[in-house]
């Protein structure tokens, strides 16, 4: 059989077609399209897309099979996602995952035999305030407990179901939010609400009063440093695409949010889009683009809903398009939705994802701001470095520098999880000491139990011991104890959490998220998988820790992203700072603390 | 031009090269998995690692750019070091089956383990599982073998343009494949075999056929197009087991045909000609009864353009003793010439030698000689004929086959039966292209040579050997001389040649001057 798209799908592809540099750019949301208009992505589906696109049926076939999301003819009506990854499996995310699967009688990826629901185990869903969590179709469901997950199958069966919008979790504390301020407010996701809270000033200053140079010297001078991941100096970045290049150039907002433990820009997207928008042409200006590319995780329906009602607003109110605030510097944002790939949250691999293309990391250099997207200079900002912006460019640098330290200024998003009295998110200046986000911010570990580790930015960052969460939340202090604040997810792990199992779990994401491009990564994780699968269940051997060591020696700097450093990196601090929790379970020829206090989620509950 | 050091040894860089590209142009071998000369980088495989002056880690070679001052070391402990973990790092899920493995002796990941003397693994887990199936007709793969360096992928989009073939899953679950009921299935198809570094592609006409350590192989030039790619002749007890492309910038780069390699396979066809009916002597001598019995111009001959030079040169000789006026080519063309996104053509002219027989015979007798030849025995101007074909399954013009049977004589030399073959009154076996020494001169009018990879069967002989016994039957020579002396005489006759001999023509072949 062969399909075809009906008229306005089709209209709907060549407009999108439009808006990439490159048709083949547009495979990602054909397949999107695919999927709305079939409800999967079968054989046939690839077929008229890979024809609609112009490439070959096979390279449509590596490209949807590198991302996890596109739904398959077998699937079910009901799409169950749970997360099992750290920050979920520490309020029983695994456990969640295994009671479904035993209700269901279906194990990970089958579908009941009735086609009603697909269980699906997955990695991090960044709403990890609200684990355990799942997200069902395009919903999440926060905080879940056994009769409420009973409850969603019934009604799935009897075709009762129905959606429930989440809410979101911004606990009150001392520090008065900056970018968090607004988020909580009724409506403030439209663009009403932003004008009328002075929104957009500060682009149509930037447009029309400074000149592009300029606009890259505030932004250097107030110190801003990237909020993805690497604290890259915002500025500086800028400065590097190549002001002589004739080539067109393009700002790429990273909203791939991905790193386990972080889940602050799912919240910017959502309820303060405009803020984003506002600072995309800020940085477009400065930079010398008209073509911005918004680029959602696969995970966010509804940010990716919301996004592209603020753009459609911003249209309509005349701030993109030919002629923002009267000058002629025509802008344009093209939202554009991932499918399922941590790694496109790195920004040569989701520049590659935003050319249609696997999620393969490229080599540097050429960094991306000299030759990034299809080859042209690139600057990728993570969207909450995008949203701090307009903020700079309406207070001055010196505002920012109200918050933070010299080399870290400014106010950052810290993600907190785990075993907290108050997880959600905290707004805080950076450089404040860990202990007072944990204990003071966050309420201390909950239930009054013991603290054990605090992976501090992500569970690519070298987790911390109870004796070392003095430390200062900024990029240079953390660097200092050979850990790194990262996207500052910082996730706590009590006494009762065994570190053998934290760390197969987070190697289980590594080796489930690696691209697979370089020997040592795409090995590399998988061996380590497999000998802490070992470890947890009662084959460890001795020789294992430094076995563990030196295969981590064997894959940090040696790979074109740093997916195998980010790997490496807790594994070299959970096996040396816990060494003998790895020896108790090698010589019990089990995990000590099994059986004991495995995670669970609540059996009763609030909802 | 920028001046780097490599090893401490400094030299001059054509701009924009790879610090790889740079060591191998200057004898400092690397080792590498991912990156062929003839496709873009990619960087994944991590074997290329080295040391340079730019940066604090060690780089990939392959995409590492040349720069004015940059040092480059290529060996040391840290690096072997990087090496042999990339090593460890890649047998891991490899199913270590070299035994039953038709890459093997000839495999990448054999040659550079025991060069870094990977003897032990510290893996103890299950291996990773992946699909072992047939990619297309010809092609099959093992993907527990694959090692994800992606040439085949990048060949397929670069070279061939056709995009069969593509990485799929992700992480250490990645494998080629192509999309389900789409097989590779191209012109240019079994290429990926011979640039899989490892043996996870497989040419299913190979797959168990020969050790390569117990084969032979020749290095010869394909005479299926008269492109005349650059090749290597497998074979084993003097039968062939494969024909593939050896790199040649001037000619195919590292690439050859499917037709090319395949249709060797007429070589030991059962059509093939072993048993003599009469000799080159006699053949010579029969001519020459109906050259004195019917006057000059009563024996006319017709040769293919898939003879060599020197047999093409001899039977020139042996037409003008025999008073010969009517020459005649045998060709075959096939399709439209064809050239690839990748740069790789493919001629609609099948014969190896045109070029060479215009040369020689002059233009008119390749584009209506054949006819003419025909012609005048119908007039029955022409009473003998003499035929040299060596076209594989060539299908005779059905108006010649009328037309040989008012001949009083017919000698033919060819290497397969055919309706000719079953009427000739002298019929002498010829050798195939496999079977003989001698030289092509391709579409770009460049020279190229054939080696012999194994006897002819049977009678057969090398028609360098039967043309020059006959000519020497007619008095019209006086010594039997080898292919290479033929060659000689060719190059004193014909402009272009220069004093070109075998050695100058050599492996790779030599453009006639202007």
């Amino acid at each position: 059989m062969t399909l075809e798209f009906n008229k306005q799908t089709t209209d709907e592809l060549e407009a999108l077609c439009k808006r990439y540099p490159k048709r083949e750019a547009a495979l990602l949301p054909a397949l999107r399209l695919l999927e709305r208009e079939f409800g999967s992505v079968s054989e046939e589906g690839m077929k008229l897309v890979a024809r609609l696109i112009g490439v070959s049926p096979a390279t449509v076939y590596g490209v949807v099979t590198f991302y996890t999301h596109y739904r398959r003819p077998t699937d079910g009506k009901f799409m169950l996602q749970v997360c099992a990854t750290v920050p979920c499996a520490l309020k029983g995310g695994v456990s969640l995952y295994k009671h479904l699967s035993g209700r269901l009688g279906i194990t990970n990826g089958q579908t009941t035999p009735d086609g009603v629901v697909t269980l699906k185990k997955v990695e991090c869903l960044a709403n990890c305030d609200n684990a355990p969590c799942m997200q069902v179709n395009d919903w999440y469901y926060d905080r879940l407990t056994l009769p409420v997950v009973d409850g969603m199958i019934e009604s799935m069966r009897a075709g009762t179901w129905k959606p429930v919008r989440m809410g979101y979790n911004i606990p009150k504390h001392k520090y008065e939010p900056v970018l968090l301020k607004h988020v909580l407010e009724k409506d403030s996701e439209t663009i009403a609400h932003y004008l009328g809270r002075g929104g957009y000033k500060a682009a149509e200053k930037a447009l029309t009063t400074l000149k592009p140079a300029d606009v890259i010297d505030i932004v250097k001078k107030s110190g801003l440093r990237g909020r993805g991941g690497a604290g890259f100096p915002t500025g500086t970045k800028w400065s590097f695409v190549p002001q002589a290049s004739p080539k067109p150039r393009y700002l790429v907002l990273n909203d791939d949010e991905s790193e386990p433990g972080t889940f602050k820009d799912k919240m910017l997207t959502e309820r303060d889009p405009h803020a984003i928008i506002e600072g995309a042409m800020i940085a477009a200006y400065a930079i010398g683009s008209h073509d911005i590319y918004w680029y959602l995780r696969g995970e966010f329906p509804l940010g990716a809903k919301i996004a592209q009602q603020a753009v459609d607003e911003a249209y309509a109110r005349g701030f993109l398009g030919p002629n923002p605030c009267g000058t002629g510097y025509r802008l344009d944002i093209t939202v554009h939705r991932g499918a399922g790939a941590y790694i496109c949250g790195e920004e040569t691999g989701l520049l590659s994802s935003l050319e249609g293309q696997r999620g393969n990391p490229k080599i540097k250099p050429p960094f991306p701001a000299v030759e990034g997207y299809f080859r042209c200079p690139t600057i990728v900002n993570n969207v909450a470095t995008i949203a701090s912006v307009p903020l700079i460019i309406a207070n001055g640098p010196e505002w920012f520098r109200k918050w933070g330290t010299e080399k870290s200024p400014g106010t950052m998003i810290f993600s907190v999880s785990g075993h907290v009295e108050r997880p959600g998110l905290f707004e805080a200046p950076l450089g404040i000491p860990l202990r007072e986000l944990v204990f003071d911010l966050a309420g201390g570990v909950k239930g009054g139990r013991k603290l054990k580790a605090v992976v501090p930015g992500g569970i690519s960052s070298g987790v911390l011991t109870p004796e070392e969460i003095d430390v200062k939340m900024d990029f240079d202090s953390l660097a200092a104890i050979k850990s790194m604040l990262g996207s500052a997810g910082v996730t706590v792990l009590d006494e009762t959490v065994c570190m053998v199992d934290t760390l197969w779990n987070t190697l289980r994401f590594f080796h489930h998220e690696s691209c697979g491009q370089c020997t040592p990564c795409r090995e590399g994780t998988g061996w380590l998988e497999k000998i802490l699968r070992r470890i947890e269940n009662g084959h460890g051997r001795p020789e294992d820790l430094q076995l563990l060591l030196d295969i981590c020696d064997g894959m940090v700097g040696r790979t074109i992203c740093v997916l195998a450093d980010a790997a490496a990196m807790p594994t070299r601090s959970i096996v040396t700072k816990f060494k003998a929790e790895f020896e108790a379970h090698i010589e019990k020829k089990r995990c000590p603390m099994k059986g004991a206090a495995a995670p669970q989620p609540a059996t009763a509950g609030a909802h | 031009m920028p001046k780097i050091k490599i090893n401490g040894k400094e030299t001059e860089v054509a701009a924009g090269k790879s610090v790889l590209q740079a060591c191998l142009d200057n004898g400092v071998f690397v080792p590498h998995y991912c990156w062929h000369p003839g496709l873009s980088p990619a960087g994944n495989c991590r074997m290329c690692l080295v040391k340079v002056s730019n940066s604090r880690k060690l780089e990939v070679s392959c995409m590492y750019p040349c720069t004015e001052g940059l040092e480059v070391t290529t060996e040391g402990p840290e690096i072997a070091d990087a090496r042999k973990d990339v090593l460890e790092f890649l047998l891991i899920n490899h199913p270590l089956d070299c035994p039953i493995c038709d890459k093997a002796g000839e495999c990448d990941l054999q040659d550079f383990t025991y060069a870094y003397r990977q003897g032990t693994s510290r893996f103890v887990e299950p291996k990773n599982m992946r699909h072992t199936k047939d990619l297309g007709p010809n092609i099959r793969i093992w993907g527990n073998r694959c090692i994800a360096c992606s040439r085949c992928v990048r060949f397929c989009n670069e070279i061939s343009g056709t995009g069969e073939l593509a990485l799929v899953n992700r992480g250490d679950r990645s494998v080629v494949d192509v999309f389900p009921g789409v097989p590779i299935d191209n012109p240019l198809s079994l290429n990926v075999v011979d640039i899989c570094p490892v043996g996870a592609l497989i040419d299913k006409n190979f797959l168990y056929s020969a050790r390569v350590w117990f084969a032979q192989e020749t290095e010869t030039v394909c005479a299926s197009c008269s492109r005349g790619c650059s090749s290597l002749l497998t074979t084993l007890d003097g039968v062939i087991k494969r024909h593939i492309a050896r790199e040649n910038p001037d000619t195919n780069k590292y690439w050859m045909c499917d037709e090319g390699r395949l249709n060797v396979r007429y070589v030991s066809s059962d059509k093939r000609l072993k048993v003599a009916r009469g000799t080159a002597g006699e053949l010579g001598a029969a001519a020459q009864t109906i050259v004195r019995k019917h006057g000059s111009g009563s024996v006319a001959g017709l040769v293919s353009s898939y003879q060599t030079i020197e047999e093409i040169f001899l039977f020139k000789k042996l037409m003008m003793a025999l008073k010969a006026d009517s020459v005649g080519v045998l060709t075959q063309s096939r399709g439209e010439r064809r050239t690839f996104p990748g740069g790789f053509v493919i001629e609609a002219d099948k014969t190896p030698n045109r070029a060479f027989a215009e040369m020689a015979l002059g233009p008119e007798a390749v584009a209506q000689g054949a006819g003419r030849v025909v012609a005048d025995i119908l007039a029955g101007k022409v009473r003998g004929l003499m035929l040299l074909n060596g076209i594989p399954d060539f299908a005779f013009p059905t108006d010649l086959l009328t037309a040989a049977e008012k001949l009083d004589f017919l000698g033919v030399m060819d290497i397969a039966q055919s309706p000719l073959s079953d009427k000739a009154h002298v019929l002498l076996p010829g050798a195939a292209w496999a079977e003989k020494d001698g030289t092509f001169l391709n579409v770009d009018r460049r020279v190229q040579r054939i080696r012999r990879a194994l006897p002819p069967p049977g009678a057969a002989r090398p028609e360098v050997e039967l043309l020059q016994r006959a000519l020497i039957e007619l008095r019209a020579r006086e010594r039997l001389v080898s292919a290479e002396g033929v060659f000689r005489e060719v190059t004193k006759e014909f402009a272009g040649f220069s004093d070109f001999d075998y050695t100058d023509v050599g492996v790779k072949g030599v453009a006639l001057t202007s």
